[in-house]
C-alpha cells in the first residue's frame, strides 16, 4: 500500500437504545475515546432506528477509520431478550440445566427465528438451523421448550 | 483402548426433549392419522398472543397460527438432528457433524489423560 501509515481502524461494539442514542454515557465516552463525534453518530443512529420500538437495546458495531470517519451496522435485539419476553421472565436462571424457570412453545421459537434470520440473510443458513440455535439459547436461560 | 475411545461425551438435552411431554398441564399429544406421520397438537393454541415479539414501531402483536400453518420441520427441532444416508457420505453435512463430534471427544479425552 502506497502512502503514509495512518493507523488501524478501530471497532466499537455497543448496545444502544433504539431512537434514543445520546452523547452521554455509555455512548459518549466509548466513541469519544476513538475520536468519533458522538452527536453525528447519535443523529444517524436515531434516524436508522426510527422504525424500531423506542428504547430497545440494539447491538451496533461501529468501525472507526483512521481519519475519524465511521460506519456502523445494527442488528436485531438479542435472542435472550425475545425469549425472556415471550416466556414472561425477567432473568435467566443461575443454574441452567438444573433449574427451569419458564416454558415456551416451538411456535414462539419459530417467530423469534424469523426475526433473527434477518441478521444472517447473506449467509447460507436455513430457518430451521436458526430455530435450532434459538432452542439452544433457550436452554441456557433455563427455559423448557415444548411443542 | 478401543473401549476408552468409545466413551463419547454427550450433551444432555434432558430438559428439552424427554421432559417435554410431562412439562405442562396441557401436555401435547400426537395422534396417528391415516398417513403415517403423527399429527402434532401444540401446547400453544391458535391466536395466542406472543408478548415482546412485535419489536418494530406500529407492528401488530404477533399471534400464534394454527398448527397446520407452520412448516413440518418445526415439530422436529426438539429432537437431535437426523441425517440421511446421502448426508453421511464423506463431504456431507452428517459426515461433517459426526467427524466434529468424534474430534471433540478425542480432544476431551486427551485433555483428561494429560491431567492423570
Amino acid at each position: 500500500m502506497a502512502g503514509k501509515q495512518l493507523g488501524k481502524a478501530a471497532m466499537v461494539r455497543l448496545l444502544v437504545p433504539a431512537g434514543k442514542a445520546s452523547p452521554s454515557p455509555p455512548v459518549g465516552p466509548a466513541l469519544g475515546a476513538k475520536g468519533v463525534k458522538s452527536m453525528d453518530f447519535c443523529k444517524e443512529f436515531n434516524a436508522r432506528t426510527a422504525h424500531i420500538e423506542p428504547g430497545l437495546a440494539i447491538p451496533t458495531k461501529i468501525i472507526v477509520a483512521p481519519d475519524r470517519s465511521f460506519t456502523f451496522t445494527t442488528k436485531s435485539p438479542s435472542t435472550t431478550y425475545f425469549l425472556k419476553k415471550a416466556a414472561g421472565i425477567e432473568k435467566g436462571t443461575g443454574k441452567p440445566g438444573q433449574e427451569t424457570n419458564g416454558t415456551i412453545s416451538v411456535k414462539h421459537i419459530y417467530e423469534i427465528a424469523k426475526i433473527k434470520h434477518e441478521d444472517v440473510k447473506g449467509m447460507n443458513m436455513s430457518l430451521e438451523s436458526m430455530a435450532r440455535c434459538i432452542v439452544a439459547t433457550a436452554k441456557t436461560l433455563g427455559l423448557k421448550v415444548v411443542l | 483402548m478401543l473401549a476408552r475411545s468409545a466413551r463419547i461425551y454427550t450433551l444432555k438435552h434432558s430438559n428439552i426433549a424427554q421432559r417435554a411431554f410431562y412439562a405442562t398441564s396441557e401436555a401435547p399429544s400426537t395422534l396417528a392419522t391415516s398417513n403415517s406421520t403423527p399429527k402434532v397438537i401444540s401446547s400453544c393454541p391458535k391466536d395466542t398472543v406472543m408478548p415482546g415479539l412485535a419489536w418494530l414501531k406500529g407492528q401488530a402483536p404477533v399471534v400464534a397460527l394454527a398448527d397446520e400453518e407452520y412448516p413440518p420441520w418445526l415439530w422436529t427441532i426438539l429432537e437431535p438432528r437426523k441425517y440421511t444416508e446421502e448426508e453421511m457420505k464423506p463431504g456431507g453435512q452428517g459426515f461433517k457433524a459426526q467427524m466434529r463430534k468424534e474430534r471433540r471427544a478425542k480432544i476431551r479425552l486427551s485433555n483428561f489423560m494429560k491431567t492423570q
